[in-house]
């Protein structure tokens, strides 16, 4: 029995190290939720819109466009499910909150399926959402890591591709079909719709106005798409709208948007695209 | 409470610290059991302990009745005991299982509504598993296979022994009610072997089957290309694999560490190279089962031919409705039956029942060739028991069958969004291969890495990898039969 113990304690000793190890260079990478969770903690009321949702809105609506009260809340890669529990999060913390605008993916919950961000993504995820023991269990080593906001955070909660300005990188696109994560409609509407209501009334009972646009996407992308995908968010948004008013627009095929040079691949704006993109929505939606 | 849940992780250790505390005591020993046992299910409803607990309690009377003094050598009052258990047990599977199925079915044959008819109850967890094993000790006791006996402890633990309750391996009274009747030491190689054999189960589980599942799940929810059903397919076979038999090696590692060997439940059934072998390697404590106590009794093969396609089709098709009342699994019994047909009637179902590749490293062509095929054929059967019903099973096939899904093979190794699932199936097929003649991917590791802290290390690296990158939660598959 000593032995058994003393073999399974050392493997589990070895796991420890790892996981404790790999806790403490986490951070090292950047932990976008924390820097901020941590901005609107301390800026909360300065924001007057906010700008929420995944890499459609980081690199996809030019915060600038909306004046100095915008905040770029988005992270890339995150799925439905922790915008809404972010946004749950944050909200109390904006007094002068006026707006909160989502891009909505084709895919909707795609990411989430797939996973493509994997452990690295969730992780970061708990810790700033301090998750403990109950669900994850290596999220109170957290305390116990380096200090974290080692990303150069603008002001407007850009990520770290460029601290100083937009969170575009600096990719170029040839405007070819990129074969990885073709559009599909993949997504369970229903789990959709449970989110964007959620978030609708969390926003309507503050009286914040909630912006829900579907991006636009080049015409390799549109391609794939199909006619019930694209019905599909007229319905989530008419569901959701049926319960607590929304501001929706669907710009996905949008005549303005059928130059290449506007996107940065084939599911994403470029800077340009994303700088037109967000004049659009003010204009649209008079913000 | 699941395997892979935090809970579990904290319930383990603990009851396996008492339950080697009470080395000495035996009847202890089976009372932590078994309380334990009910507390992990009752973690999921305790409402439905009271349904274990009469299921167990009928078996055992009618265990004793059959057995007793009074009873002994009067044929009929022991067949009167056996069948009114059979009745009992099976009653009460058919009603949360199949009524409000069969109730709905024929209301829609006359166009009648028959919703106020239904019951509408949630199923049992593993009401199919331990329904099972509680038969199995009543026909074993009639048939003079076992003792029946008087230690309620020990027999209640035996229906709800936690490793194995809600999804197997389904034991027989024959195998495991003497390990509960007998005093049970600390074996240290059977513990090692039993933690090894978990860390293996959650690697199966956690990584390969939970990061296929994201794919498959996407792919049958909403139709896709060509390629894309393809590949959900082939990924949905690698999922209810390492689903299942990820979820077998945990309990019977789990098991072990209780000192309790329960049977081997896989033996790396995508290396059958007929149907016929699959079928001797895949969920083993079932067929088996059938075969015991259905097909034998029926004649098995050693009748006419009219009854061996009979037998035959008898055990494929309940074998499918087990699983759940849906036309889809009576139709994938009903698939495997035509499979196996052609083999035992041309008495070549036994051709293949030693290791492939045995003492080579490297399997020839033709094995290769018959693994495929074998898998291929698998693998179709696994879309018609995965669809929600028969014409989206129709739907998924035909969409699947189209020329232009070949391009599933370059999706399988380019598509970054099942890299997890893609890295995992081939470490577990790698692994696997290497030890088909063992029990599970880790059994024996010493002999391969003989320094034990590089085993230690290669142990955590498994963990701390299976850890994160485990895929999004999934439940256990065979969790609903």
């Amino acid at each position: 029995m000593k032995r058994f113990v003393l073999d399974t304690a050392i493997v589990l000793l070895i796991v420890l190290v790892a996981l404790t190890v790999i806790d403490v260079a986490v951070p090292l990478h950047g932990q976008e939720y924390e820097a901020k969770a941590n901005h609107i903690k301390e800026h909360g009321n300065e924001i007057s819109t906010l700008i929420v949702g995944n890499s459609l809105a980081t690199a996809g609506v030019d915060a600038c466009v909306f004046g100095d009260s915008c905040y770029c809340d988005a992270i890339a890669g995150e799925v439905l499910y922790y915008t809404m529990k972010r946004l749950e999060q944050d909200l109390p913390r904006m007094s002068n909150l006026r707006a909160v605008i989502l891009p909505l993916h084709y895919n909707l919950l795609a990411y989430q399926y797939f996973g493509k961000l994997g452990a690295h993504f969730i992780y970061n995820y708990y810790r700033s959402m301090n998750i403990t023991l109950d669900t994850f269990p290596y999220g109170y080593l957290y305390r116990l890591a380096l200090p974290s906001g080692k990303l150069h955070l603008s002001s407007r909660g850009c990520d770290y591709y460029n601290p100083q300005g937009n969170s575009w990188p600096n990719w170029t696109w040839n405007g070819e079909k990129q074969e990885e994560n073709p559009p599909n409609q993949c997504d369970e509407v229903d789990i959709a719709i449970d989110y964007l209501t959620a978030m609708a009334r969390m926003c309507h009972e503050r009286g914040v106005r909630f912006i829900v646009v579907v991006p636009p996407f080049p015409d390799a992308w549109l391609e794939g798409c199909t006619e019930d995908g694209m019905n599909n968010l007229q319905i989530i948004a008419d569901s959701v709208n049926a319960l607590y008013p929304i501001g929706f627009h669907n710009y996905m095929a949008d005549s303005q948007f059928r130059d290449r040079s506007l996107y940065m691949n084939w599911n994403h704006l470029s800077h340009a695209g994303g700088t037109l993109f967000a004049q659009r929505i003010k204009e649209d939606f008079g913000l | 409470m699941l395997f892979t849940d935090t809970s579990f992780a904290v319930f383990l250790p603990i009851v396996f610290a008492l339950y080697w505390l009470l080395q000495r005591a035996p009847k202890w020993q089976n009372a932590l059991v078994l309380v334990a046992s009910y507390v992990f299910y009752g973690w999921w409803s305790w409402r439905f302990l009271l349904l274990i607990a009469f299921t167990s309690l009928c078996s055992y009377v009618s265990g004793i009745k059959m057995g007793t003094g009074e009873n002994v050598g009067k044929a009929a009052h022991r067949k009167l005991w056996l069948w009114a258990n059979i009745v009992i047990n099976l009653g009460i599977l058919a009603i949360f299982k199949y009524y409000d199925f069969f109730v709905a079915e024929l209301a829609q044959l006359f166009g009648l509504d028959g919703d106020p008819l239904m019951l509408h109850v949630a199923l049992p967890v593993g009401i199919s598993f331990y329904t099972f094993q509680a038969l199995s000790y009543s026909i074993d006791v009639y048939k003079g296979r076992v003792e029946p006996t008087r230690n309620i402890v020990a027999f209640f633990a035996y229906i709800a022994f936690f490793p194995q309750l809600v999804a197997g391996p389904i034991e027989r009274a024959t195998q495991l009610l003497p390990q509960f009747l007998r005093s049970r030491h600390f074996d240290y190689k059977l513990a090692i072997d039993g933690a090894r054999q978990i860390l293996w189960g959650l690697f199966k589980k956690m990584v390969v089957a939970d990061n296929c599942a994201s794919y498959v799940d996407a792919v049958f929810a909403q139709s896709q290309g060509p390629a894309s059903h393809l590949l959900a397919a082939v990924l949905f076979a690698f999922q209810i694999y390492g689903d299942f038999s990820g979820y077998s090696d945990i309990a019977i590692g789990t098991a072990k560490l209780f000192g309790i060997r329960l049977m081997q439940n896989f033996r790396t059934p995508y290396f059958s190279r007929d149907i016929a072998e699959f079928w001797r390697r895949w969920h083993i404590s079932l067929t088996t089962w059938f075969r015991d106590y259905v097909y034998i009794p029926l004649g098995g093969s050693r009748v006419p031919k009219w009854k061996v396609v009979r037998n035959t089709f008898v055990i494929f098709l309940l074998s499918g409705i087990w699983h759940g009342a849906n036309w889809t699994f009576v139709a994938w019994g009903g698939y495997h039956a035509c499979l196996f047909l052609p083999l035992i009637l041309l008495g070549r179902n036994r051709r293949y029942t030693n290791t492939v590749a045995a003492g080579r490293l490297l399997p020839t062509w033709k094995e290769l060739g018959q693994m495929t095929l074998t898998f291929a054929l698998v693998a179709f059967g696994w879309v018609v028991f995965r669809a929600t019903g028969i014409p989206s099973a129709l739907a998924f096939i035909r969409t699947m069958c189209h020329p232009e899904a070949i391009s599933a093979a370059w999706m399988f190794f380019a598509d970054s969004g099942i890299s997890v699932a893609r890295v995992g199936i081939i470490v577990m097929l790698v692994v696997e291969w290497l030890q088909r003649d063992k029990e599970h991917g880790l059994q024996d590791a010493d002999r391969v890495v003989r320094n034990r802290w590089l085993r230690y290390l290669l142990f955590a690296a498994l963990f701390v990898a299976t850890y994160f990158f485990r895929g999004a939660y999934t439940e256990f598959i065979y969790f609903q039969f």
